[in-house]
């Protein structure tokens, strides 16, 4: 079996799950955070080696651990809104505790994973600007001037107009989406490395004489920017 | 000896399911040296060497090339171009990957004798990832001894007769594909399809391959007549021209086109790309080959024993990808008449020389192709006085497996060319009745796909891409059945219904524009009749039934109007317009009430009547589920889940 994970207003993550099973990904099943947080049974074992999971969902379905084979991870947030009855003190560490226990899960299940959680993000590290920029530089991407004052959001000095914006999605070292040069690309690539992101997408502002200037990043990625490529790429990564 | 003189047994399809005998082959055609290098090399091919873009060192590559007097040329044309063009592709979602990979593969060219030498040599330089022979490629009509023979050497009568009633495949299912169904839909003649056929020589001067046919556009045709004979007999299948003689194509108002594999340059997957390249999405490519396997090493022991069907082989397969993916062309492709199992895990063994990132394409866990494998099967029994065993069982010659998507008659097919059914000296006016193989069974499909996208395109509606063309040939259609020695588990798949999938696609209840007067129309005259009597029976009933209820209306208002006139005899309503109380009680104004609710009634029953009201099989909720819906179904089991919960913890507080 492999999993879709996405909100039910994540229609990028809709599309690919629609494209993944035409590729012959069966069964292929798409669950919502909130089918994931109010589940009807949860039991996460630990052992030495391995985990064992069972998910008991709602609407009768068991995401058993031991059938998955590979994982389209686009989880942001676990939905807390069942907990609001309880005291905020009593709530906090309940959603601590649930946080904890969905990247315990997602840490250990097995098969390929799109992207791995870590503890800066469920579904890949979320990262500050001056992170990404810092990255983008270390993997030979053009990177604007940052410039930070205060704790606000810095700014990036790039001139938008005449400018336009570009978008490519890293998948498993394959490049997609925008036509860019090789050493974009290869960038890309390097940054995806980099930040240990396989499933990455990457803003540019393509400068009227052609260069590609990095402005952000993001481990979620519309991945339709791909289109049939980047989903054969998408079902060869988890199928492996 | 004509072929049409063959008794009633049947090789492969016989019931004892017969496999090909060894009959030597008589196509000529080339091995082809191809080479891949790796990616990052940037490699240049130049007149008599190579260069390379990325500063590689090419000397041992051009070295070898010189002392065996080799030549290397990109399979896929110039590699600049080839960039150049995934570079622009990329910007197309369809696009990006496949395209640059192809700047990688090189055809040698060089002796045949040097070819595997050469081969070995190359897998040793720095340069090249892969380095494989391909095995010399067929047209994959069945060989036996009586299929080989001369054309009847009667001379043909001054008019060839009308021979469609011998193309019983043209008939309505299980035993056909229904196409004389798909003719009396607007566009079901294949209007507005392009189809192009890759194989060796065609003769598109044969009286029957006259209309709406563009000749060879790309390679060099071969001389050999077998080869010629072939591609005549597969273009006729789809191409045949609409007329009162001969045969008729399964989409006769097709486009058909012809690309050779033969000729300088030439290859069979530059042959592909080159099809594709002339061809736009939703047209239509057929591959006419196949070629020897792994089974035997890639030999051809005679019998077309273990030949496969073209995409095993990584340049063709990169073709089919373009074609498919990038180009959105339909490619239809015969299976192959090795009696081989896809599913054999031969398959899965990667062959020497072949690129360490390749994978069995049969496998349909592993990268697709993308394109329509075509099996065959045994037509009904008794089909020209022959029997190959039960109707859409698999034929013994035929390849089978997971990957197999339809299967097409591989026995029996009528078509242009061979001469056994009309023969004489002149080759235009040659006819046979028994085209086999899964050279036979694939122009079938490819004819079943251009009448769906002629009507599509007449309807005005997205024609099949080569995902939905491949998805509806699988679920639709007449089951395979099993034969002794040949169940249906070893899967070829359906044969092509094309009421079905016309059903299927929204088609079916599309205007009949066709003038032609053949009994199928006849027969659709009659359905038109009985209908209609029907129909008039129905607006009998209703009318009887309507003089009840102004009868009743009629009585209802009298008796009101009297009650009235007893209850306020010197009071009378007033009342404009329409309203139907009227303006007074007399006998006239009643009648005229009267009239008004009629009409009134009238109205209600017929606001819509039958030829307007709307087609529900095949509205949107028929349709394959947009992202929307996902979406909702998604928002409705995260609603239900959250309610669940809710209730569960107000059980709990309350147990508390």
């Amino acid at each position: 079996m492999w999993l879709v994970l996405c909100s039910a207003n994540d229609y990028s993550a809709l599309w690919a799950a629609r494209g993944l099973k035409s590729c012959g990904l069966l069964p292929l099943e798409i669950v919502s955070p909130e089918s994931l947080a109010y589940n009807l049974r949860f039991d996460h074992r630990i052992i030495t080696s391995e985990t064992d999971t069972k998910i008991a969902l709602a609407d009768g379905r068991v995401i058993d651990s031991a059938t998955v084979c590979g994982t389209l991870n686009r989880l942001q947030l676990v939905p807390f809104k069942h907990l609001r009855g309880a005291s905020q003190t009593d709530r906090q560490y309940a959603e601590q505790e649930i946080y904890s226990l969905f990247l315990s899960w997602l840490y250990g299940l097995q098969g390929v994973m799109l992207n791995r959680p870590t503890p800066q993000g469920l579904c890949g590290a979320w990262r500050h600007l001056s992170e990404w920029v810092w990255l983008a530089t270390k993997a030979g991407l053009s990177t604007p001037g940052y410039k930070q004052s205060g704790y606000k959001t810095g700014s990036l000095s790039v001139n938008k107009s005449n400018s336009r914006l570009q978008s490519l999605v890293v998948v498993n070292d394959n490049c997609f989406g925008a036509s860019a040069s090789l050493d974009v690309k290869d960038g890309c690539v390097r940054l995806s490395k980099l930040c240990s992101t396989p499933l990455l997408g990457i803003d540019f502002q393509v400068a009227p004489k052609g260069e590609w200037i990095f402005t952000n990043a993001t481990p979620m990625p519309d991945l339709t920017l791909g289109g049939a490529l980047l989903l054969r790429a998408l079902a060869n990564g988890l199928r492996q | 000896m004509a072929v049409k003189k063959r008794t009633t047994k049947g090789a492969g399809g016989g019931p004892a399911g017969r496999r090909p005998t060894n009959v030597p082959s008589r196509f000529e055609s080339e091995r082809e040296l191809i080479v891949i290098t790796k990616s990052d090399a940037g490699l240049r091919s130049l007149r008599s060497e190579v260069a390379s873009t990325a500063g590689a060192n090419v000397t041992s590559l051009n070295s070898l090339l010189q002392s065996s007097g080799a030549t290397m040329t990109p399979v896929f044309g110039n590699e600049d171009r080839v960039a150049r063009f995934a570079t622009a592709a990329a910007e197309d979602p369809y696009a990006a990957a496949s395209t640059s990979d192809m700047t990688s593969f090189y055809r040698v060219e060089a002796a045949d004798e040097q070819l595997d030498k050469l081969a070995e040599k190359m897998l040793n330089l720095a340069l090249v990832e892969a380095a494989y022979v391909k095995p010399k490629p067929e047209p994959p009509v069945l060989i036996e001894e009586d299929a080989i023979a001369p054309p009847d050497t009667q001379e043909a009568p001054p008019v060839t007769p009308n021979f469609t009633a011998r193309q019983l495949y043209l008939d309505a299912a299980p035993g056909g594909i229904d196409a004389r169904f798909a003719w009396t839909r607007n566009g079901g003649k294949g209007q507005g399809a392009r189809i192009i056929d890759i194989e060796g020589a065609w003769r598109f001067s044969h009286e029957d391959l006259t209309q709406n046919q563009g000749g060879v556009v790309g390679g060099t045709q071969s001389a050999d007549l077998g080869w010629r004979n072939h591609g005549t007999a597969v273009t006729g299948e789809f191409g045949g021209d609409d007329n009162a003689f001969g045969i008729t194509g399964i989409c006769p108002l097709a486009n058909v086109r012809a690309i050779s594999i033969f000729g300088a340059g030439q290859s069979t997957a530059k042959a592909i790309t080159d099809a594709a390249n002339a061809l736009s999405a939703g047209d239509i490519i057929l591959i006419e080959l196949h070629a020897p396997g792994p089974r035997h090493n890639f030999q051809n022991i005679g019998g077309q024993l273990g030949f496969i069907a073209m995409e095993f082989w990584p340049d063709n397969f990169a073709a089919i990808v373009y074609a498919t993916s990038v180009k959105g062309v339909i490619v239809v492709e015969a299976a192959g008449n090795g009696a081989e199992n896809f599913d054999d895990p031969l398959y899965n063994n990667r062959p020497a020389g072949f690129p360490a990132s390749w994978k069995n394409p049969f496998n349909l866990a592993n990268p697709q192709s993308g394109a329509v494998i075509v099996g065959a099967g045994a037509p009904p029994p008794g089909t020209h006085g022959r029997n190959h065993g039960a109707d859409r069982s698999r034929l013994g010659f035929s390849n089978f497996g997971a990957r197999v998507d339809v299967q097409g008659w591989g026995r029996e097919v009528t078509t242009a060319a061979y001469g056994d059914l009309q023969g004489g000296s002149n080759e235009d006016l040659w006819y046979t009745d028994t085209f086999s193989g899964t050279s036979s069974a694939s122009p079938i499909v490819v004819g079943a796909v251009g009448c769906m996208q002629g009507a599509l395109r007449a309807a005005n509606k997205t024609l099949l891409t080569p995902a939905t063309a491949r998805n509806i040939l699988r679920t639709t259609g007449s089951p395979q059945q099993d034969e002794p020695g040949r169940p249906a588990t070893q899967r070829i798949g359906n044969r092509p219904n094309l009421r079905q999938a016309f059903q299927q696609l929204g088609l079916s209840k599309t205007i009949i524009k066709d003038t032609h007067k053949d009994k199928l129309e006849k027969l659709e005259i009659k359905e038109k009749n009985e209908k209609l009597e029907k129909h008039e029976k129905i607006e009998i009933k209703e009318r009887k039934e309507k003089i009840e209820i102004k009868e009743r209306i009629k009585d209802k208002i009298e008796i009101k109007e009297r009650i009235k006139e007893f209850k306020e005899p010197k009071e009378i309503f007033e009342s404009g317009g329409r309203d139907i109380r009227g303006t007074s009680a007399s006998e006239g104004d009643l009648e005229s009430r009267v009239s008004q609710l009629e009409q009134t009634v009238g109205e209600l029953t017929h606001f819509i009547s039958g030829d307007l009201r709307p087609d529900l099989q095949s509205s949107a909720l028929n349709q394959e589920d947009d992202l929307a819906s996902i979406s909702q179904q998604l928002q409705q089991q995260a609603d239900d889940a959250k309610a669940m919960k809710d209730d569960k913890d107000i059980e709990k507080l309350r147990e508390s």
